[in-house]
C-alpha cells in the first residue's frame, strides 16, 4: 500500500505510522451524503500545501560543521502539516443520477457550532478515536492526525486535529469540528468550524509561558495558549455546478430545499461574483403550501440582484473581493433588477 | 541466593528497584563500562537487539524467542528507554545483567540514553513518577554517559545505534572520542548515534530540519571497505518487518520494539549470529494484552470539545 501511495503522492517520504486502513465515514443514508475522514487525502492536502521545512534549534550550529564533499539538502516539509479538513462525497444509488453532476461543497456560513449545548452529558451512544499517521519528527517533536467522534441521541460531533510539536521551535494545532444536529422534519444540518493556532516556542517565552518541551505534551491543555491563525465556519451544501472563472471569481448555482407538516420551501440560487467588477445573484423561492381541502399552492418569487463593485464602493461600501465572500450576508446591499411573484396553473 | 540475582528476578517480574539498591547498581556498572573501549569488541555467537523503548513486557517475549542471557550472549544497540511505560524496569533489568554478565552482553547507547532527551519522551517523568524524585533518572543519565558507542564482532560486522558520520573514516577515529559526555548536538559522537541511511542520496543529505546526516550507498561501501568489514547493523528507525536491508546488503536496520508505541501493528526483529557469522533474524510479535500490566486498548469516552 505505502509504495502505491509514495508513487501516487510522488514523494518517498511518508509519516513513519500511517494507519492507512482506517478511516472515519459518517453516511446518510437517504441522501447518499458521505462525510469522511482517511489519511490518503490528508497527505495530498500535505504534498500540495508543500510548506518550507522548520529548522530545529541545532541546525544554527551545524550551518558551522564542515560539509561533506558532495551534500544533498533535503527540503520537503518533514513535518506532514495538512490543511485537511475531512472529504465528502454524494454517493448516488445503483442507476445513474439523472440530475446530472450534484456534488458537496463547505459554504462559508454565519452559522456557529453551539459549544455550550455540546456540554450537556447527553449519554454517549458511540465514541472512537482513529489515528491516520503519526510521525515523530526523528526524535524532534510529534507530528499526529486524529479524529475522535461521539454520537449522542440528539447529535453527533467529531474533532479532527493535526497536532505538531516541532521540539524547542514552534507548535502547530489545526482543529476541524463538525456537528451534525438531528431533527425530525427537515434534513440534517452539518457545520463545521475550522480552528488553525500555531506559536513559536520563542513568542510563548516572551509572554512568560514555560518553554521547555514537556510542558507541551498535551495539545488540550495548551491550546488557548496558541494564537488563533485562521478561522471559519463552514456549512454542507449540496451544489448544482460551480466555476472559478479560473480564479477571478465564482459562479455558482445551487438548491436549498426544506419541508414541514404544512409546506415544503425551495431556493434555487444563481451566484456570480467577478472579482472587482460585478456581482449578480439570482434567487427563484419556490413555496408549496399543503391543504386538507384544496389542491397544494405553488407559488414562486423571482428576484434578481445585481451591483458593480464600483457603484458599491460609491455608496461606501467596501469594494474589496473578501468582504463578498457570502450572499446571504450582503444580498441587501445589491439592488433590485427584477422581481416577480407567480402562481403555477393548469391551463 | 545473592542481591544481585534476587534483584534480576524481582525486574524479571517487572518489579523496580529501591532506589538505593538503583544507587549501588549504576555504580558497579560504571567501573565495568568505564573499561569498554568505544569499538567494544564482541564474539560470535552473538544476537543483536535493536530498539527496545520501555516496552518491558515485549523484551520479556524477545528473551523467549532468543534465550536467557547467559545462555545467549547478547548485543543491545541502544534506545532502551522513552516511549514505552516502562523504561525504568527495562533499563535496570539490561544494566543488572551487564553487571552479572559483563562478557554475555553489550549495551550501546542510543540516542535517547540522554538526559535533554528522556526529559521530553517519557523516561524523566516515569522515574518522578516511580520513585517521587529523580535521583533515580540522575544515577541511570549518568550510566549513560559511560555506555560505549559501537561494537565490532569478530572485526566483521560493524554495530551502532544510527549511523556513520562525514567526521569518520575508520573505526580508529571512533576509538578517539571522549564518550564520557552527554550526546552533543553534532560532530561524530551525534552522528553515530543519530544519522539514518537514505535511498535517494548517494553520498551525503542533510536532513530538511537542517540538523542530522543521511548517508547514501556510495558512503556505505567505502566505509565497509576501508574497514574491512561485511556489513554494518544499526537500529534507530522503525521498520514495519522487524529488519531491512539497504545498498545490497551492506546495511541492516534491527528493530526490536514490537507494535511499537502499543498501536503500530509493526512486528521486530532480532539477529541471531552463530559462530561462523551466519545469520538467522527471528521475527516476533508484542506480548499478549493479558500477559502485560498495560493499560486497556480503547480508550473509554470522552466528552472532547
Amino acid at each position: 500500500m505505502l509504495c502505491r501511495w509514495e508513487e501516487k503522492l510522488q514523494t518517498s517520504h511518508l509519516p513513519e505510522m500511517i494507519f492507512g486502513d482506517s478511516s472515519l465515514i459518517l453516511k446518510h443514508i437517504s441522501s447518499g451524503t458521505k462525510v469522511h475522514f482517511n489519511a490518503y487525502d490528508a497527505l495530498v492536502g500535505w504534498k500540495k500545501e508543500a510548506l518550507p521545512p522548520v529548522e530545529v534549534p541545532a541546525a544554527a550550529q551545524w550551518k558551522f560543521r564542515s560539509k561533506p564533499f558532495e551534500q544533498i539538502i533535503l527540503d520537503y516539509d518533514y513535518t506532514f502539516t495538512t490543511p485537511y479538513s475531512g472529504s465528502e462525497s454524494l454517493e448516488t444509488s445503483g442507476e445513474a443520477d439523472s440530475e446530472g453532476d450534484n456534488f458537496l461543497k463547505w459554504e462559508e456560513s454565519e452559522e456557529q457550532i453551539n459549544v455550550a449545548a455540546l456540554t450537556s452529558k447527553e449519554p454517549i451512544l458511540f465514541y472512537d478515536e482513529v489515528v491516520l499517521y503519526e510521525d515523530e519528527l526523528a526524535d524532534n517533536g510529534v507530528s499526529l492526525l486524529t479524529v475522535k467522534v461521539r454520537v449522542m441521541p440528539s447529535c453527533w460531533f467529531l474533532l479532527l486535529r493535526f497536532w505538531l510539536r516541532v521540539d524547542g521551535v514552534l507548535m502547530r494545532l489545526r482543529d476541524t469540528r463538525v456537528l451534525c444536529t438531528f431533527s425530525e422534519s427537515a434534513k440534517p444540518v452539518i457545520v463545521r468550524d475550522i480552528c488553525w493556532r500555531e506559536a513559536t516556542f520563542k513568542a510563548l517565552a516572551s509572554k512568560g509561558y514555560p518553554s521547555d518541551n514537556a510542558s507541551y505534551n498535551d495539545p488540550n491543555v495548551i491550546s488557548q495558549r496558541l494564537p488563533v491563525v485562521l478561522h471559519k465556519t463552514q456549512k454542507l451544501k449540496v451544489v448544482l455546478y460551480e466555476d472559478e472563472l479560473a480564479d477571478n471569481g465564482v459562479s455558482l448555482f445551487n438548491c436549498e430545499s426544506e419541508s414541514d407538516a404544512s409546506c415544503w420551501f425551495l431556493l434555487l440560487r444563481f451566484w456570480l461574483r467577478v472579482d472587482g467588477v460585478l456581482m449578480r445573484l439570482r434567487d427563484t423561492r419556490v413555496l408549496c403550501t399543503f391543504s386538507e381541502s384544496a389542491k397544494p399552492v405553488i407559488v414562486r418569487d423571482i428576484c434578481w440582484r445585481e451591483a458593480t463593485f464600483k457603484a458599491l464602493a460609491s455608496k461606501g461600501y467596501p469594494s474589496d473581493n473578501a468582504s463578498y465572500n457570502d450572499p446571504n450576508v450582503i444580498s441587501q446591499r445589491l439592488p433590485v433588477v427584477l422581481h416577480k411573484t407567480q402562481k403555477l396553473k393548469v391551463s | 541466593m545473592s542481591d544481585l540475582d534476587r534483584q534480576i528476578e524481582q525486574l524479571k517480574n517487572c518489579e523496580p528497584l529501591k532506589e538505593s539498591e538503583v544507587k549501588a547498581l549504576c555504580l558497579k556498572a560504571m567501573e565495568i563500562l568505564v573499561e569498554e573501549s568505544n569499538v567494544q569488541r564482541v564474539d560470535a555467537p552473538v544476537t543483536i537487539c535493536g530498539d527496545i523503548h520501555g516496552q518491558f513486557y515485549d523484551m520479556k517475549e524477545l528473551f523467549k524467542v532468543g534465550g536467557d542471557c547467559p545462555k545467549t550472549n547478547y548485543l543491545f544497540l541502544g534506545d532502551f528507554v522513552d516511549r514505552g511505560f516502562y523504561s525504568v524496569e527495562t533499563f535496570l533489568l539490561l544494566l543488572a545483567l551487564k553487571v552479572r554478565y559483563p562478557d554475555r552482553i553489550t549495551l550501546i547507547r542510543g540516542n535517547h540514553e540522554s538526559r535533554q532527551i528522556t526529559q521530553v519522551y517519557g523516561f524523566y517523568d516515569e522515574c518522578l513518577r516511580k520513585y517521587g524524585s529523580v535521583n533515580v533518572w540522575r544515577y541511570c543519565t549518568d550510566i549513560f554517559d559511560y555506555l560505549s558507542l559501537s561494537a565490532l564482532i569478530e572485526n566483521k560486522i560493524f554495530s551502532v545505534h544510527g549511523g556513520l558520520s562525514p567526521n569518520i573514516n575508520t573505526l580508529d577515529q571512533i576509538r578517539t572520542i571522549d564518550r564520557k559526555q552527554e550526546v552533543p548536538h553534532d560532530g561524530a559522537m551525534c552522528d553515530l548515534l543519530w544519522s539514518d541511511p537514505e535511498d535517494i542520496v548517494d553520498g551525503w543529505g542533510l536532513s530538511p530540519r537542517g540538523a542530522g546526516f543521511l548517508f547514501g550507498g556510495s558512503v556505505v561501501t567505502s566505509f565497509n571497505h576501508t574497514n574491512n568489514i561485511d556489513y554494518i547493523c544499526r537500529a534507530h528507525q522503525l521498520v514495519m518487518e522487524g529488519f531491512k536491508w539497504m545498498f545490497n546488503n551492506q546495511i541492516v536496520t534491527v528493530w526490536s520494539a514490537p507494535n511499537y508505541c502499543y498501536r503500530c501493528g509493526n512486528v521486530a526483529a532480532i539477529l541471531e549470529l552463530d559462530e561462523n557469522l551466519n545469520k538467522q533474524f527471528r521475527v516476533f510479535k508484542a506480548a499478549p494484552q493479558e500477559s502485560r500490566g498495560a493499560p486497556a486498548k480503547k480508550p473509554p469516552p470522552d466528552y472532547f470539545l
